[in-house]
């Protein structure tokens, strides 16, 4: 009798140190496709209660561009971005891309200038921004006046005139104005 | 009432049914013997499941996915347009931005914004002296330039909050065209609110 009490006692002990363990190791976090639909408010507040860890932990391994690390989320539309911003392990901010429509309107010596949009391609000469000649990993972006992309970028926009923007996570070409519509935008750019 | 007895009254008994009988209580312990190792088998498995279970839904207790999906009615975020201190909050985050600013005067801790209007553009202040260039996101300097600019009033702003300048000469990303208002950052800036730089234009919403 003493022999099965004894077993049975161990059997207990192991059983609740190893859920124990497994209960303090992994945190879970909401998958990538979830976190996209966070309103800024609650990106902050997910933010706030994780770590570099956790992250990698729940969500693999990301790219790493300086303070940010970045997930790719591919969708049917295309590839969104997680980027969290860490700071000696800690989550500063954690933060989901955003779409920018761009038209290529002008390249003056070797600096090109584009009209942005946030819902459609604006005609708007107001928006006037520089145009990203490499996207966040560095890699280039060809185009020509006329050109029309979707960026997915940080959303972080320094409204001077020309208006500025860091490199975007991706931009992808989805069209070409015709000579006259480009012309029509292009007389009306004030340059540096 | 004995076993003779009973032989007795019911006529005799086959020995080897009273052997058999004889036999019997040794095999009914045996079989109590089995019973309760099953029994106690059947008590550990129960237990061990038990805490299991236990264990599991604790897990699931502990490691509940953080419901940060669900709050409801949320407020729309409003966009900060003007800091504190604006020079602080300049997001050190992109990777490059130009910047400029007056080189001596009541107007060189003036901080650029937005373009202005013409129509809103008063009378000429004076000439000054700007010095421009691309920073990096620590703050270094990647290139300079020096134009001469002048500055403007604009109307119903007093200077002591804003004024606006027009470059004279070419910058790498200053028109020469239009008029940039620059703002006092220790400043009221309510009354010049739409012209101070805005960085995040959140949810896509200005």
């Amino acid at each position: 009798m003493k022999k099965s009490v004894t077993v049975i006692s161990l059997i207990l002990m192991t059983s609740i140190a190893i859920c124990s363990l497994s209960a303090c190791k992994s945190r879970k976090l909401p998958e990538l496709e979830s976190v996209l639909k966070y309103s800024d408010e609650e990106l902050n507040r997910l933010a706030a209660n994780i770590d570099e860890q956790t992250l990698i932990d729940n969500w693999g391994k990301p790219e790493t561009v300086n303070a940010r690390r970045i997930w790719r989320v591919p969708l049917d539309g295309g590839t969104k971005f997680i980027v969290a911003y860490v700071e000696n392990g800690k989550v500063i901010n954690l933060d989901v891309s955003y779409n920018l429509f761009v038209t290529v309107v002008a390249i003056d010596n070797g600096t090109a200038y584009c009209l942005t949009g946030w819902d459609d391609y604006s005609t708007d000469v107001s928006s006037l921004t520089f145009m990203p000649s490499r996207d966040m990993f560095g890699n280039e972006i060809t185009c020509k006046v006329g050109d029309q992309f979707t960026f997915e970028f940080d959303g972080m926009i320094m409204e001077t005139y020309p208006a500025q923007l860091n490199p975007p996570y991706s931009a992808t070409l989805r069209g070409h104005l015709s000579d006259e519509d480009t012309k029509a935008l292009t007389e009306k750019i004030v340059l540096p | 009432m004995n076993k003779e007895s009973i032989n007795h009254i019911i006529g005799g008994i086959d020995e080897d049914l009273i052997e058999q009988a004889d036999a019997k209580p040794e095999i009914r312990h045996k079989k109590k013997y089995v019973e309760n190792t099953w029994l106690k088998l059947s008590a550990v498995a129960v237990t061990f499941a038990a805490v299991l279970v236990m264990g599991i839904f604790l897990s699931g207790i502990i490691n509940k996915e953080v419901p940060y999906g669900v709050i409801e009615n949320f407020p729309e975020k409003v966009p900060e347009r003007v800091p504190e201190t604006i020079q602080e909050t300049i997001p050190a985050i992109f990777s490059e931005r130009y910047v400029y600013s007056v080189d001596e005067g009541v107007y060189a801790t003036y901080v650029g914004g937005r373009v202005i209007d013409a129509s809103r553009i008063g009378a000429k202040l004076e000439t000054v002296a700007v010095t421009g260039g691309w920073m990096n996101s620590v703050g270094t300097m990647l290139t300079e330039e020096h134009v001469n600019a002048d500055v403007y009033e604009i109307e119903e702003i007093s200077t002591d909050i804003a004024v606006a300048i027009r470059f004279l000469g070419k910058l790498d990303a200053m028109t020469t065209e239009h008029y940039y208002v620059i703002v006092n950052p220790e400043a009221d800036l309510t009354s010049v609110w739409e012209y101070v730089i805005n960085y995040y234009p959140a949810n896509g919403e200005e």
